[in-house]
């Protein structure tokens, strides 16, 4: 074989640029999305898909707000000892906190009761009975870096890469690298549950540079899911099949009477979409209509009511994926507790985690049960993690720590029951297994077939990636 | 000389003439096309180089391998990579088909090999003689203009390409859509039925010409234009990131459509948005201008550094700058040299620097600039403003005096620990601002200069932003002196021998403690605290045991803060003496430090602030008195700053200034950009009027005009309109009016097979293609044909109605109460922009995200497109104001009738037989079900969604 070829140099090739062109967006755009990824990896016609994929789709359990890590994966002896002590000066020169004052502010033990669970030992604390239950299934990264301190500027760099608005998220990277198999669904798909929305908005599933095609598409909790999906108020659907059946014989016509060719592909392209769009006006309520699940499903996942939930969307996650969306990321908010009344790791915590603890570990069984589990990733974390120390406030809390934090990833081609990485002893920083976010990406995007360093997108004289010029696959995490 | 710089015009010309035509950003540039004209830098050889090696060989002297550099003619006759006398022997041949993996270049691992087409490419233009050339783009325009019979017009040098690939224009559109192209292209509006049929009667060029310049001199035209201008200035009427709160900068946005609409020259246009604050005498438009650079975000949220935000927005306006202005993606030179395009690391911050001295930055909206609607407000403005200025004069006035014995010291450096910032103010003052810690200690450290000997020290602890943050107490717990020899690593602390106050926070006659000032002295005591007089500045006077020399000395006056939480002085200034001034004459101690005269004057200043009138205010531009010391940031973090940069511009692209000027300020700059030999500006300018009209640039990478940006298809067409700009006073009116009086642009969009295979793209112009309206021009298309569109220019944003739950995925709701009566029928323009959930009808059309420049709105097609017309309760509306018109203006009509006018409405031409059959059996079976004005409505909601409607012919 030749030298390895640089990935700036090779063009994207014709065969994709057909694809896109063709396919109007990433609802139900790459019909052959499937195809796609297998074949384009055989026939070498796309040059970043360099190995045959694992993952095939991806679930995203984002916490937003950055749980602690100290109150649910991440014990601590030592830190239990140094209770209401400072911290070491070695430790806290040079580093940057949100709200604390580094010097002054003491170490803060967890009064979370801890136990060792499954064959692999991980140890989870007692406010996430769930998850605890599936640690066999999961591979937990202890040792994950972030360089933003603040939510909105984390959140971003957790998506796309990058601390400020202007580059694609990592879902759009997906949807523009392998296209969607989901015939009339959208292939990158934004659900929200919790108080308020994750800060940062739109952006956080934006296309940045890349087509508008290949943005998340946010499901709504109430109401129609997607913008404008329902009819006008008093068309029913006659009235509205009347409507899309006229527009097209007119679009037609049109372009008869004015003498151009009704087959010039523009033309073409959007009658498909309007008939694209009127599907989705009936598909896209059966996604969504959950009345057809089992109750054993419902209780599995913990369901109460059909009302927004978590809950709901980890089930409707499922849903979306067994038609064929590629990316679906869940938004849970206000893990963000700095020991405000509202916001502290007492009862606030408490109720985050009940909110999210069954249905999450719900999912991975689910998922496992139907056989989706060893091609679809499941990975559940915050934006970073919280301070060893705690601050000074009314009620018990942490700031935010990018030093060291946990995430945890399940199925699509990575271990099961491992842990990745270490903390020192009071969990301010990796003594092994460090990995920054673009590392985490480049391991996600290598999970899906793709190699980070190819999949790249020229926009103001530059080859931009969703790693950046960074970026290092975990190979330790591959099954 | 192995390589040689070509000044001929010959050779540029023959260089040009081979220019390569490139298809789009999913295709590799070909280094040439097939067949064409011999090799030359700039016709090939330079992108092979770029593509292969420059990443490497390039101007990025830290990437640099070997020390060879390969894109400048300097580097290659030292490089010695090529040999003229035996060309096959050229080091340069030898290591790209080197079958040594020790000499092959690029290195395995590194990069591809070059192809064999490649390879022969370089080998010809060394055999050629090797001639090097400067990048086009930066390029000056050429002295004189060859002198051609006749004289060159822009359809001369389409169709003279055209020729060579056996081509010509299309005939010219017809008559209708010609119209509507035209005026959804100046106006973003389509042309009434009327003007269609009376054009169609008389189709002749005098007619198109006179709606030509009609159109141009409208408001309308104005308006559709400053939606270019806004989507480049990246506006919008909020802060941004998470919180994203709101913010009132639409009177720039106004300036923009005046500006447009009165065709201010290009450079004029330029100078006032980039500096109008500091032009002479600025007007009160001019300092309205400087808005453009005030588009950028805010984080608000809680933690979030004042110094981080503020640079975030200077990076900000430097990038947007270079994509605006210079075509370039100068912001690639933040964290490193730029790896193709000749800007350093340090030239970007030459940039940057010219950003680096406005006052604004922080969460704070300051400086705002009131915005009177008529004369009436003009004077009530400019009258508060005079009362301001004036007491403000007399407050630093009456200060100054109260503190005359002193002489301010403002140190090199003054921090506070846990975070928070001060903020250095003209009056040698402090503001604290940022991050608000529990506790704090102040360190102000440095020379100090004008004060010989140092024994006394006065702290002026202001009213204005304190006494503590938030306006109430502070604490101060200890003040610590000390000083050293320069040089010197130790400290010599100096005690205290005496202290006083104007008030002293005294609580031991209700049983609480002293806060007085004596007590900083033993060390033992609470410290000093003025509660409860919060609207007064407070004076603390200390005299040191020993006064000490300071001349080659360096003072260090460190303010412990750290009782309780937050007790924190918010506002200060620091004097120094010799000696403590004798006696302050009042029978009380220390009751004449603040004098009555400064206090009644602080409190005068506080009530005019209060008075401010209740006017619209917008976001500006403004300098400080003194300019900050601008440092590269070593890999672009702004915590590891570097060695000084001095502002200036990237010597590549700066051929023509005086090398004996020193450019300062941002109007230095404006004005460089902007000068008529600033040829990459003008050809960049040009460019995207062209873009805009032809929904592709001349140099289809709009945002590159970099090395690795596409070549021009048509490069003599762009040096001719960019000179032909500068010659007509950079008047956009001028040059739009040249392109769209051309056949190129008014010829028809149909299309051959020969014209498809020869021309795939268009980007050869042989033909009209037609183009998706944005959501902007579709809204208001839909509202001109229901005529119910509200013409009224200006004013604040509005909220027409968008469906519900638009923020349930924003951190913070908004109130988007939908506007009444006519405002819900303004032009697109004038809607509301939240930077964190933008109106969804616009963004499902590709409207840009507002949090960085947009110089080209990408077009898709998607299925949530076909709903949000199809289904969106604004469209649905708006079809109902058409089935309203429908039963006004013809009662009793047939529906026959009314899909005809509905027709004529929207498309400007009747319905035929056909089309009018297959509207009238749905608009039958909606008038059984849900009676006439719902039939009406359906007919509208049709019309609404035809792509005869939806696009551009």
């Amino acid at each position: 074989m030749k030298a390895r070829r640089n990935p700036k140099a090779i063009p994207r090739r014709e065969a994709l640029r057909q694809i896109l062109q063709t396919s109007a967006s990433g609802l139900g755009a790459l019909a052959f999305g499937d195809r796609l990824m297998q074949d384009g990896f055989a026939q070498g016609a796309l040059p970043y898909l360099t190995h045959a994929p694992k993952a095939k789709r991806v679930i995203w359990l984002f916490m937003a707000g950055a749980p602690s890590q100290f109150e649910l994966f991440e014990p601590k002896e030592t830190l239990q000892k140094l209770d209401g002590e400072t911290l070491p000066p070695s430790l806290a020169a040079g580093k940057r906190f949100a709200f604390i004052d580094g010097a002054r502010a003491k170490l803060l033990g967890t009064s979370r009761k801890f136990a060792r669970h499954g064959e692999s030992g991980a140890p989870v604390s007692e406010l996430l009975p769930h998850i605890a239950g599936i640690v066999d299934k999961v591979s937990f990264l202890r040792g994950v870096q972030g360089k933003e301190i603040n939510h909105g500027p984390a959140k971003l760099f957790m998506n796309t890469g990058f601390g400020q608005f202007g580059r694609p998220s990592c879902g759009s990277w997906s949807l523009y690298g392998l296209g969607s198999e989901a015939e009339d669904l959208p292939g990158f798909v934004v659900l929200q549950s919790g108080s308020r929305g994750p800060r940062g908005g739109g952006p956080l599933w934006g296309n940045a540079f890349l087509p508008s095609s290949v943005a998340g598409t946010p499901f709504r909790g109430k109401g129609d899911p997607v913008l404008d999906l329902g009819n006008p108020e008093g068309v029913d659907s006659a009235e509205q099949s009347g409507f899309f059946r006229t527009v097209a014989a007119l679009d037609r016509a049109g372009a008869e009477g004015q003498g151009r060719d009704a087959d010039r592909p523009d033309l073409a392209e959007r009658i498909k979409t309007y008939e694209l769009a009127h599907r989705m006006q009936s598909s896209t309520p059966d996604l969504v209509d959950l009345s057809k699940e089992p109750e054993s499903v419902r209780k599995l996942y913990g369901m109460e009511g059909d009302g927004p939930s978590f809950a709901r969307n980890c089930l409707l996650a499922r849903r979306l994926i067994e038609r064929g969306s590629r990316f679906v990321q869940l938004y849970h908010a206000d893990w963000d507790h700095h020991g405000d009344p509202n916001n502290n790791l007492g009862k606030p915590l408490e109720a985050r985690c009940r909110e999210v603890d069954q249905a999450s570990a719900a999912l991975v069984l689910d998922l496992e049960q139907r056989g989706l589990l060893e091609d679809t990733l499941v990975i559940w974390g915050g934006e970073f993690g919280r301070t060893p120390l705690g601050e000074v406030r009314n009620f018990i809390g942490r700031d935010h720590h990018i030093g060291a934090f946990t995430m945890w990833m399940a199925g699509g081609g990575v271990k099961a029951g491992y842990s990745h990485g270490e903390t020192d002893e009071i969990g301010f920083a990796p003594v092994s297994g460090a990995m920054d976010i673009h590392d985490l990406h480049a391991t996600i995007l290598h999970l899906m077939g793709i190699d980070h360093e190819r999949l790249t997108f020229r926009s103001q004289g530059r080859d931009f990636r969703l790693t950046d010029v960074h970026g290092h696959v975990q190979t330790n995490l591959l099954a | 000389m192995a390589v040689q710089q070509s000044k001929s015009r010959a050779a540029c010309t023959a260089a040009r003439a081979g220019l390569v035509l490139v298809l789009g950003v999913f295709l590799a540039e070909p280094a040439r096309t097939e067949g064409e004209s011999a090799p030359s830098w700039s016709n090939g050889v330079r992108t092979v180089l770029s593509e292969h090696c420059f990443a490497c060989h390039g101007p990025d002297p830290s990437a640099r391998a070997a020390g060879v550099r390969l894109d400048t003619a300097a580097g290659l006759l030292e490089s010695d990579a090529i040999d003229l006398g035996s060309p096959e022997d050229s080091e340069l041949l030898y290591r790209v088909t080197s079958e040594d993996d020790f000499d092959h270049m690029p290195p395995p691992g590194a990069g591809r090999a070059l192809r064999s087409d490649e390879v022969d490419l370089l080998r010809q233009w060394i055999e050629a003689g090797a001639e090097w050339e400067p990048h086009w783009a930066y390029a000056p325009f050429e002295d004189e203009p060859a002198a051609t019979e006749p004289a060159p017009t822009l359809d001369g040098f389409v169709q003279a390409r055209l020729r060579q690939q056996g081509l010509d224009l299309n005939p010219r559109a017809n008559p209708r859509d010609l119209l509507r192209r035209l005026f959804l292209d100046v106006v973003g509006l389509p042309p009434s039925a009327e003007a269609i049929a009376s054009f169609e009667a008389d189709p002749s060029e005098d007619a198109y010409a006179a709606h030509v310049d009609a159109l141009l001199s409208s408001q309308e035209f104005g308006e559709h234009w400053a939606r270019h201008w806004l989507d480049l200035a990246r506006y919008a009427d909020s802060h941004g990131y998470t919180i994203d709160g709101g913010r009132s900068i639409w009177p720039w946005r106004d300036w923009v459509v005046q500006a447009i609409a009165s065709d201010m020259p290009f450079d004029q246009f330029t100078v006032e948005q980039l500096a109008g604050d500091l032009l002479p005498n600025a007007t009160r438009e001019q300092r309205i201008a400087t808005g453009f650079h005030r588009n950028t975000q805010v984080n608000q949220e809680g933690g979030a550094k004042d110094e981080e935000n503020r640079i975030n927005a200077v990076i900000d306006r430097t990038n947007t700058t270079g994509s605006v202005w210079l075509g370039s993606s100068v912001g690639c030179a933040q964290c490193h040299t730029h790896k193709f395009d000749p800007i350093t690391h340090s030239e970007y911050f030459g940039l940057f620097a010219f950003f680096n001295s406005t006052l604004d930055g922080g969460v704070s909206q300051a400086p705002t600039l009131l915005v009177p609607r008529n004369s009436e407000e003009e004077a009530q403005a400019a009258k508060w403003e005079q009362r301001l200025v004036e007491a403000k004069a007399r407050y630093l006035d009456e200060w100054n005096k109260a503190s005359e014995n002193w002489t301010v010291w403002q140190p090199e450096w003054a921090t506070g620990s846990n975070g928070p910032e001060l903020r250095p103010e003209l009056s040698g003052a402090y503001r604290l601002l940022g991050q608000n810690p529990v506790f704090s200690t102040y360190v102000l450290q440095g020379a100090t200069p004008g004060v010989a000997n140092v024994g006394a020290l006065r702290l002026e602890v202001l009213a204005d932003g304190g006494p503590g943050r938030g306006g109430k107490n502070f604490v101060l717990q200890e003040v610590r002196v000390a000083s050293r020899a320069d040089g010197e690593a130790e400290w010599t602390p100096h005690a205290l021998g005496a202290a006083r106050a104007d008030f002293e926070q005294d609580s031991s006659a209700k049983g609480g403690s002293s806060y007085v000032a004596a007590s900083l002295l033993d060390g033992e005591g609470p410290g000093w605290a003025v509660q409860p007089q919060f609207d007064s500045p407070h004076v603390l006077e200390l005299e040191l045991s020993e006064a000490f020399h300071a001349e080659g000395r360096e003072l260090r006056v460190e303010l412990v803060q750290e009782y309780g939480s937050h007790h924190t002085i918010g506002a200060f200034r620091m004097g120094l003496a010799a000696a403590l001034p004798a006696g302050d004459g009042s029978g009380q101690a220390g009751g004449g430090l603040v004098p009555k005269a400064w206090l009644d004057s602080w409190r005068a200043l506080s009530q005019v602030r209060g008075e401010r009138p209740r006017l619209p205010s917008t976001l500006v531009l403004e300098e400080r008195s003194a300019p900050r010391t601008t440092r590269r940031f070593e890999r672009g973090s702004f915590l590891d700053q570097r060695e000084p940069v001095s502002p200036g511009v990237p010597a590549a692209m700066d051929h023509f200034a005086d090398p004996e000027s020193v450019m300062r300020t941002r109007l230095d700059l404006a004005h460089w950009l902007v000068n008529p030999a600033n040829a990459l500006v003008h050809r960049v300018t040009v460019n995207r009027f062209w873009q805009q009209l032809f929904g592709v640039g001349i140099v289809p990478s709009e945002n590159d005009f970099g090395l690795r940006g596409v070549r021009p298809t048509h490069p003599d067409l762009l040096e001719w309109l960019a000179q032909d700009f500068v010659e007509h006073g950079m008047s956009r009116r001028h040059t739009l009016r040249t392109i769209l009086l051309s056949k190129t642009y008014c010829q028809s969009d149909a299309q051959s097979p020969e014209k498809v295979k020869a021309d795939p793209e268009g980007t050869l112009f042989s033909r009209r293609r037609p183009m998706r309206l944005s959501g902007e021009v579709l809204r208001d298309s839909m509202l001109e044909a229901s005529g119910v569109l509200h013409r009224k220019v200006g004013g604040g944003p509005v909220q027409p109605p968008q469906p519900e739950g638009v923020f349930s995925f924003t951190q913070s709701r908004k109130n988007w109460k939908p506007s009444e009566g006519d405002e819900r029928f303004r032009r697109s323009l004038y809607t509301r922009i939240w930077r964190s959930s933008p109106f969804p009808f616009y963004s499902t059309f590709d409207a840009p995200s507002p949090g960085f420049s947009c110089t080209r709105r990408t077009v898709s097609t998607s299925p949530l497109q076909a709903l949000a017309l199809a289904n969106d309760p604004l469209v649905v509306e708006i079809a109902q104001a058409m089935g309203e018109r429908m039963i006004r203006e013809l009662p009793g009509a047939t529906l026959a009738v009314r899909i005809d006018a509905a027709y004529r409405w929207a498309l400007g031409r009747s319905a035929t037989a056909e089309e009018v059959a297959l509207l009238l059996e749905h608009a039958q079976a909606v008038e059984q079900q849900r009676g006439e004005s719902a039939a009406c409505s359906a007919i509208a909601r049709v019309v609404f969604n035809l792509y005869e409607f939806t696009h551009r012919p």
